[in-house]
């Protein structure tokens, strides 16, 4: 069963096209890293998915919803699809446990005993049980990137958006943060990830599309694309 | 020259000052509470993609910050009856001021609510809050912490400035004053009374909003207590208390 389904999606900004006729699939499980230069349209694809960005024309399915007939319920789907980004983004003004359980309690309506107590499992799951007091500020990138993670994954997603979630980190926490995500999948969550993390990619996903100008150049096993690259340009990305 | 100070003559108008004060403190807490709410939706008014909002909202704004206050006072009070708005003066001090607190509040506000970034409020969003939820309790609280110090220094002026109702009769601090001076003569001693009673209102009002300031540490600790406490009865979480 595929979980996200991407068909001819095009996405401009004024004059300019983002998005040239993006296809793609993943299936239930999946684990797609996207790779490609600054530019080349990765993290626009992937705020399609969650409807952050409106498209021109194409389709989007995703856990179910289609994006792109301009009557997707985004707060139904963004139920079902966490996103993470480079920024982490967490809510300044809230506490570790505030910032995890508020849409717990907002949109799902859950009790602040029982959110609390998902709270604490997820936050168990990227290390960080002891830290429900702290506030962002007290915390590491690493730390809070990680809570990021936690607090998408409080919502139960059934698919997963990484939008370079490392990119912002020193080498050391960028560690941390790598070897959360490599437990999320491999306990068969599906996952779309942007990165610059080319051993990371290798290893962990199932696949890997490479993007260049707006368009999926290649696609496949990461054995293969990186092993054997079809397109010069993706021969000269990976050289560097 | 040395002047005897002779607070005995005023000493039997002091239940009047403190009449006044309490009327100074009414007049005050309207002013920031109404002028809250009223910056509150003109400031979402201002930011607002419609002109429909906007507009209204900055003429608001502009007029009321480019006129005095006495005259807007005296505005509420002289000339909103010939309009058919009889207002007693006490009323026409509770107009004013909120009127006058509001066009401020609005751009503080306003510049707090821009002061959060993009990234916060998309990041609510991805979670699935609705807009009005994201507004509440994403933008408004972080908006409300970047602009505190602003947001209080505001209030203690309207706080001072809520002294121009006695020029339409409202029997304020300020009005007390007048009163018991032109009853006594004794100017010195009633005006230094009434300063003196300003600093100390305005020290408790600026100790108010310090307790409740977004960043109190001390307001956290006691949060956590009561938390704690609450936990405690029904399922106790034992770490939540110690970090």
């Amino acid at each position: 069963m595929n979980a996200v389904e991407l068909h001819e999606v095009c996405k401009t900004y004024g004059d300019t096209a983002v998005l040239n006729g993006v296809s793609l699939v993943a299936r239930k499980g999946s684990v797609i890293a996207i790779i490609g230069r600054s530019g080349s349209g990765k993290s626009t694809m992937l705020r399609c998915v969650n409807g952050l960005e409106t498209i021109q024309s194409g389709r989007i399915d995703v856990a179910g919803h289609r994006i792109g007939d301009g009557r997707t319920n985004l707060r139904m789907l963004r139920q079902k699809v966490g996103i993470v980004f480079q920024g982490y983004n967490l809510f300044p003004h809230y506490d570790v446990l505030n910032n995890v359980t508020l849409a717990l309690r907002l949109v799902k309506k859950i009790s602040r005993t029982e959110a609390e107590e998902i709270a604490a499992r997820v936050l168990g799951q990227v290390g960080l049980a002891e830290k429900l007091r702290a506030r962002p500020s007290e915390l590491s990138g690493g730390q809070q990137q990680r809570v990021a993670i936690a607090r998408s994954l409080a919502m139960a997603p059934e698919i997963m958006l990484f939008d370079e979630v490392t990119s912002a980190l020193d080498p050391e926490l960028t560690g941390e943060v790598l070897k959360v995500l490599a437990d999320l999948a491999g306990s068969g969550m599906t996952m779309l990830l942007v990165t610059h993390e080319m051993a990371f990619a290798q290893n962990i996903a199932t696949e890997v599309v490479f993007m260049h100008g707006g368009k999926i150049w290649e696609s496949g096993p990461p054995s293969q694309l990186f092993a054997n690259p079809q397109t010069a340009e993706l021969r000269k990305f990976i050289s560097q | 020259m040395t002047y005897v100070l002779q607070f005995g003559d005023i000493e039997r108008f002091l239940p009047l000052v403190w009449q006044g004060a309490i009327i100074t403190l009414q007049l005050t807490a309207a002013a920031i509470i109404g002028g809250f709410a009223v910056g509150l939706v003109s400031a979402v008014g201002r930011g607002s993609k419609w002109s429909v909002l906007r507009v209204p909202a900055a003429i608001y704004v502009e007029v009321t910050r480019n006129t005095p206050l006495l005259v807007q006072i005296f505005f509420a009070f002289f000339a909103l009856p010939s309009l058919g708005l009889r207002l007693t003066p006490l009323e026409a001090a509770f107009f004013a001021l909120i009127w006058n607190n509001g066009a401020y509040m609005t751009e503080i506000l306003r510049a707090g609510l821009v002061s959060v970034h993009r990234s916060q409020l998309e990041a609510g969003q991805c979670l699935g809050m609705s807009w009005l939820q994201v507004f509440v309790y994403v933008q408004l609280p972080t908006a409300i912490a970047n602009v505190y110090p602003a947001m209080v220094g505001q209030f203690m002026i309207i706080f001072l400035n809520s002294s121009v109702a006695s020029t339409i009769g409202v029997e304020d601090l300020m009005g007390a004053a007048g009163y018991i001076q032109s009853e006594t003569l004794r100017a010195f001693e009633i005006y230094l009374v009434t300063a003196a009673a300003y600093v100390s209102l305005g020290f408790v009002i600026r100790g108010i909003f310090a307790a409740l300031a977004p960043d109190n540490p001390f307001k956290r600790i006691v949060c956590r207590w009561v938390h704690a406490l609450s936990a405690a009865g029904s399922s106790p979480h034992p770490s939540r208390s110690d970090v």
